[in-house]
């Protein structure tokens, strides 16, 4: 089978670690030119060299997709490195924990907010232009079950996951006639280091997929794959969907 | 309970925060209004040990692990 991204140029925040790393493995070997994005310097420093292996198409930028500088330089990074953008991941995002609203702090809703929705939006402002500019592009935004549903460890992370997907479709609704599809995935519970971290215990996500209709959580190459098919033109009909990988876990009847 | 004490203790207990202290800890600064000395430490010292504590700390370790990072923020604030 042909390299699915063959000559098309990616652009991946939070690409260190987690489903942004698998995204952008997968990528690299389906022919795609690779630039990784994300704030940690020695994970990103690793996922380069696992990149390179593959292909010599992969580079990376340190960017913190909260400042409106760093977003623009990372962007601009991108196309001066490979010449186009054609598809932007964008996987960057925190989650910390909450407690009930009225006892939330209002700087971990800013810096979750900051992250995941002004983030994302700023991302998707500086990379819109350069995809225009190049005939057109693809926008994956990671969401989450947690936008779709209620949430009890992190309101704040629900409401910027549910931002993401509303974002998504007015991007959509602006941007598909010329050319841009934006797409959005929303996971379930995914083996990544931040939910390892995010259970707060080594046997948090061991639990969950006992109760999982398929026994196991979602792996990053899971949702990899979805992110493939909304890069690459197999899905070149496709704008403003919120594709849901969750393995079924949304089927379980609710905890009463 | 000090600024510094207080994120030391949530960066042992969260894993979402522990990122915010390592990465973008200059966030923090600005958000908790801590000191040239807090930021110094928390970007220094106490940098180095969140970055080499496991994902995630279990709750039967939070106690001894929250009372290391207090021992070292104490000496280094004095």
């Amino acid at each position: 089978m042909a390299e699915r991204l063959a000559g098309k140029v990616a652009l991946v925040t939070g690409g260190a670690s987690g489903i942004g790393r698998a995204a952008v493995l997968r990528f690299a070997r389906e022919g795609a030119k690779v630039m990784i994005a994300d704030r940690n310097v020695t994970a990103l420093k690793e996922t380069l060299a696992e990149a390179l292996a593959i292909t010599p198409d992969a580079a990376s930028v340190q960017a913190d997709v909260s400042k409106t500088p760093q977003v623009q330089a990372m962007v601009d990074a991108a196309v001066a490195r490979f010449h186009r953008l054609d598809v932007l991941v964008n996987a960057a995002g925190v989650l910390v924990l909450a407690p009930p609203l009225a006892e939330i702090d209002e700087r971990d809703w800013d810096l979750m907010m900051n992250t995941n929705l002004r983030g994302l939006f700023l991302c998707c402002k500086a990379a819109i232009p350069a995809m225009i500019k190049g005939g057109g592009g693809s926008i994956i935004n990671i969401s989450s079950m947690a936008g779709l549903a209620a949430y009890a460890r992190s309101l704040p992370y629900a409401v910027s996951k549910a931002g993401v997907i509303h974002l998504t479709l007015g991007a959509a609704s602006q941007y598909t006639s010329k050319g841009v599809r934006v797409n959005c995935i929303a996971p379930g519970t995914v083996d990544t280091p931040q939910a390892r971290g995010s259970s707060q215990s080594a046997k948090g996500l061991e639990e969950i997929a006992a109760a999982h209709p398929m026994g196991r959580v979602g792996s990053p190459d899971d949702i990899a794959n979805a992110i493939l098919y909304l890069a690459s033109d197999e899905s070149a009909y496709v704008s403003g969907s919120t594709v849901i990988v969750d393995g079924g876990g949304r089927t379980l009847p609710p905890k009463i | 309970m000090n600024n510094l004490t207080e994120i030391a203790k949530r960066a042992v207990e969260d894993y979402g925060f522990r990122q915010i202290a390592l990465w973008s800890p200059d966030d923090l600064v600005e958000q908790w209004g801590l000191s040239p000395r807090e930021a110094g430490t928390l970007k220094g010292a106490l940098r180095d040990e969140l970055e080499r504590l496991p994902v995630p700390v279990e709750p039967r370790d939070y106690a001894a692990v929250t009372d290391r990072l207090n021992s070292l923020i104490s000496g280094c604030l004095g």
